[in-house]
């Protein structure tokens, strides 16, 4: 009997013990909001446009997927501003750059505690790693930190220390660290299992999945709605020391269509919505009479643009060589940029809710944008001065001829079920129309335009568009001369052209300095080199405005982080 | 009539094999595959698509991916899907069975409301409430689904109607009791129920219309009257019993799109079932959900006709199978 109560005392003090140890992990480094105190508590509403696919996020190929728990259940060591869009601290509250920029030394915030009440340390971010670099994890996360074929060493340096070490200089690097970690203690096993690739698949346990970001998954119903609850052991606090985020639950109802997600709004079931260009002006008008406001954040990151196929490889050449002879002449392209109506175009295909792009780096881009660019604003009489330099010339029924009496006549491809870009199309073929060319304008499917674009290579020209981002180095699969989405002339072996080869050039010297001035030089002149030789053309881009309740307090919408980009530190008016 | 179901289900079989072989080679001859989204993004390495298409099996030969995925199935695995990366079991489950409530209260809707209206227009042929019905019939068969929807969703915003807009379940689902659970999936039920019941009860009612006016004018039925029956009993035991029979094989055909026909009904009204799964699958090239989605389909549509024909052999009793 003693030695029964001796081993329970034992057993209580080591709980006790264990579970003090828990309680002791103190958060050293804690972050501070700097705006207005807010009261804690209520119930967020939002809405998403698709099922999540996956919530591994190493896995997670689609936004669907990605900005359900990105950087709301998972965060990086660094990860970028809302509004600036520059590097900033996250779980890592400090880090240094050797001066030959090839040793990032990462200091953790201490005391960073998982959602499930465990501690994250170095130990995490060495996980991470391993799992990114081992090649039976289809990630992409892999490819932008593979530098000249080779994968950065890292190492523990203590328990708050970790150390990357690179065999180049490799500006993005930094970038490349807001990749979100993940939890040693959930994931260790599966990966040793091997089945690392289907663990924490959409029928997971929601407690399973373990993040440090300020919500953690509470409910999934599959199609209907996903709840998250506030994580209870964030790292920020508000000005009065109280844990972040302010509010306890945050609903994201899975909407079928747009037109759902309008309506919910409308009646007051959501709290933001983002707001279609047809919906924005009686939206507008609703919006003075109603308890919410509509704020455009500007231009947002997607691109439409006109592409002709430059490359020599085209198997259609034997037949109709002289389409290359066309194409590759720069005064018809710059023709064909000065055929572009962009005023009509914002009003008809996005409802006058658009900005006109000239640039490869999108706007919203503030540290790289060259706003000084060569710009074509609409004009047909330049259109056809370009075109009589370029050698062409008019029969007398007015169509386009080139220098050996051929008409101009060409296909323009773009996808199918694109309201946006067939409206465009529309407008586009319109215009060069009127220039006396022969257009036929022809949306077909997705897929078999990308097979046209990506491995047959027998297209004419392609309306087509990809999305930007901050780090102009994510454009290394499409700028240089060998990059796949090189779409005019794809994975060539050496530059066909010295502008080509001058935009290879500086892509590899962009990256060979951290140094963001010395960056921005060299992307600003890659900048001035795509608008002077026009390989593609582009087009306008959509502005991206939200409507927000003004419950909703501690907003600063923006197109690139939306509303919720500070999601930890808003708040609901009682 | 044990022989002829044991028949019946034999010849399901190799049925079902050609429909299988047909939707799989159809799919898979289109151009691209589940991968092509991928290769427009520019985060996405050449490299990394090569080796994912090794791992789905997408580099080999049509022929070999398809008996892979048959001997597979045959063993009740019906494959994993490419976006998901778990098995397709797992993400059809829950989606299957809220389709089945969706389907099954449009069709209980659908039939409740038009048979006694097609018996009474076939009863009062030409009187206004007659043509009024015929004028919503042709309008329910000739309105599409999805704008329905959205007219009906449009007016409960509009005119504040305490309905819900979207979904199954609201927010407070979970924290409710049981009772209020179903009342609430009943409420959400609603609006889809309509939409969908619609174009059903528009054919249904014009249908039986027709059955029943060709058997009120047939030699029996004035035989029946001159016998002196009650007019009650002449229209619901003589006509009635007889006019339904096409509508069973009607009925047994509908039992097949209990999971298929509702795909845009449920998009806009965001109803978490199948159709819109399966829309998403068939698009983006998942093809082995979409495989599986279009064998639950086909198999529906056998299992119907097959309720249907023994239904009529119940109902009728000069029907028999040998």
């Amino acid at each position: 009997m003693k030695k029964m109560v001796f081993i329970l005392t034992i057993i209580l003090f080591f709980n006790f013990a264990i579970s003090t140890a828990a309680e002791d992990i103190e958060l050293k480094d804690p972050w501070i909001s700097q705006r207005e105190q807010g009261n804690h508590g209520g119930t967020l509403i939002t809405t998403l446009l698709g099922d999540p696919k996956t919530f591994n996020t190493l896995i997670a190929k689609e936004t669907s997927s990605s900005e359900v728990i990105d950087g709301y259940i998972f965060e990086g060591l660094v990860g970028r501003n809302g509004i600036t869009t520059e590097i900033e601290s996250r779980l890592a509250k400090d880090w240094e750059i050797s001066e030959d920029g090839k040793t990032y030394r990462f200091y953790l915030r201490e005391g960073v505690k998982w959602n499930d009440g465990q501690e994250f340390t170095a130990d995490d971010v060495i996980f991470t790693f391993d799992l990114i670099s081992d090649k039976d994890i289809p990630t992409s996360a892999r490819d932008g930190l593979i530098i000249d074929g080779e994968f950065p060493e890292y190492r523990k340096i203590d328990k708050y220390t970790v150390e990357f070490e690179l065999a180049e200089t490799f500006a993005p690097f930094l970038n490349s660290m807001t990749l979100m970690i993940l939890p040693k203690h959930k994931l260790y096993e599966p990966w040793q299992k091997g089945n690392f690739n289907s663990t924490w698949g959409i029928n997971t346990d929601p407690s399973e999945i373990v993040g440090t970001g300020p919500y953690k998954l509470a409910d999934y119903r599959n199609g209907e709605r996903i709840v998250m609850e506030k994580n209870e052991h964030y790292w920020r606090q508000d000005s009065e020391g109280k844990t972040l985020p302010y509010i306890d639950r945050w609903v994201r109802i899975i909407v079928g269509s747009q037109e759902t997600d309008t309506l919910l709004f409308e009646r007051g079931e959501t709290h933001t919505l983002g707001v279609r260009g047809i919906d924005y002006n009686r939206l507008k008008q609703q919006s003075a009479r109603s308890d919410y406001s509509i704020i455009d954040g500007g231009p947002s990151f997607s691109t439409n643009f006109l592409v002709f196929n430059m490359n020599p490889r085209n198997p259609n050449l034997e037949k109709q060589p002289w389409k290359y002879e066309w194409f590759t002449n720069l005064n018809f392209r710059r023709a064909v940029a000065y055929s572009m109506d962009k005023e009509t175009m914002i009003n008809q295909a996005l409802a006058g809710q658009g900005s006109k792009q000239w640039s490869p780096i999108s706007a919203p881009n503030q540290v790289f944008l060259n706003e000084a660019v060569k710009k074509y604003p609409y004009n047909l009489e330049k259109a056809r001065e370009e075109l009589k330099k370029g050698g062409f010339s008019w029969d007398d029924n007015g169509r386009l001829i080139d220098q050996d009496g051929r008409k101009v006549e060409f296909n323009i491809l773009t996808n199918a079920g694109n309201e946006t870009r067939e409206t465009l199309l529309n407008i586009i073929a319109t215009e060069l129309r009127e220039l006396g060319m022969k257009i036929n304008s022809n949306p077909i499917d997705f897929n078999r335009l990308i097979s046209h674009m990506e491995s047959d290579w027998d297209y004419d020209s392609v309306l087509i568009g990809l999305t930007g981002g901050v780090e102009p180095h994510a454009g290394a699969n499409v700028w240089p001369s060998h990059g796949h989405l090189h779409m005019w002339n794809p994975v060539q072996e050496e530059a066909a052209t010295e502008w080509e080869a001058r935009i290879d050039e500086l892509f590899k010297k962009g990256v060979s300095t951290v140094e963001t001035e010395e960056r921005v030089k060299y992307y600003n002149e890659f900048q001035e080199i795509v608008a002077e030789q026009l390989p593609v053309i582009y087009t306008v881009t959509p502005n991206n405005i939200y409507a927000v309740r003004d419950q909703l307090k501690n907003t600063e919408t923006t197109a690139y982080g939306g509303v919720l980009w500070n999601i930890y530190e808003l708040y609901l008016e009682n | 009539m044990k022989t002829y179901i044991l028949r019946r289900i034999l010849i399901v079989i190799p049925l079902l094999l050609v429909i299988s072989m047909l939707s799989f080679f159809i799919m898979q001859l289109s151009p691209g595959n589940y991968l092509d989204q991928m290769r427009m993004n520019p985060d996405i390495s050449r490299e990394l698509i090569e080796s994912m298409e090794e791992d789905f099996g997408l580099n080999e030969g049509i022929m070999t991916q398809y008996f892979a995925w048959l001997g597979q199935t045959l063993q009740g695995n019906l494959g994993e899907s490419f976006s998901y990366r778990v098995p397709v079991t797992q993400i059809i489950g829950s989606r299957l069975f809220n389709t089945l409530i969706l389907s099954l209260s449009a069709m209980v809707f659908a039939w409740v409301i038009a048979i006694p209206i097609a018996i009474y227009s076939a009863t009062h042929r030409y009187n206004i409430l007659d043509n009024l019905f015929s004028v919503l019939a042709f309008i329910g068969l000739s309105i599409p689904n999805f704008f329905f929807a959205l007219l009906l969703l449009f007016l409960i915003v509009r005119y504040n109607i305490p309905l819900p807009v979207s979904g199954m379940t609201s927010v407070m689902h979970d924290f409710m009791t049981p009772r209020e659970q179903i009342l609430d999936i009943l409420r959400h039920l609603i609006v889809p129920t309509i939409v969908l019941g619609s174009a059903g009860t528009a054919t249904i009612m014009r249908q039986m219309r027709g059955q029943m006016l060709d058997v009120i004018n047939s030699d029996y039925i004035r035989t029946a009257r001159a016998k002196g029956l009650k007019e009650s009993t002449v229209i619901n035991k003589h006509a009635f019993r007889n006019a339904i029979n096409p509508m069973i094989t009607m009925f047994g055909l509908q039992l097949s799109s209990l999971f298929s026909g509702a795909a845009l009904t449920e998009i806009v009204t965001g109803w978490p079932g199948l159709g819109n799964l399966m829309l998403t699958a068939v698009r983006s090239k998942d093809l082995y959900l979409a495989m599986a989605g279009l064998m639950m389909g086909s198999l529906m549509l056998v299992i119907g006709n097959l309720i249907a024909d023994l239904l009529l052999a119940v109902n009728d009793p000069r029907i028999h199978y040998n």
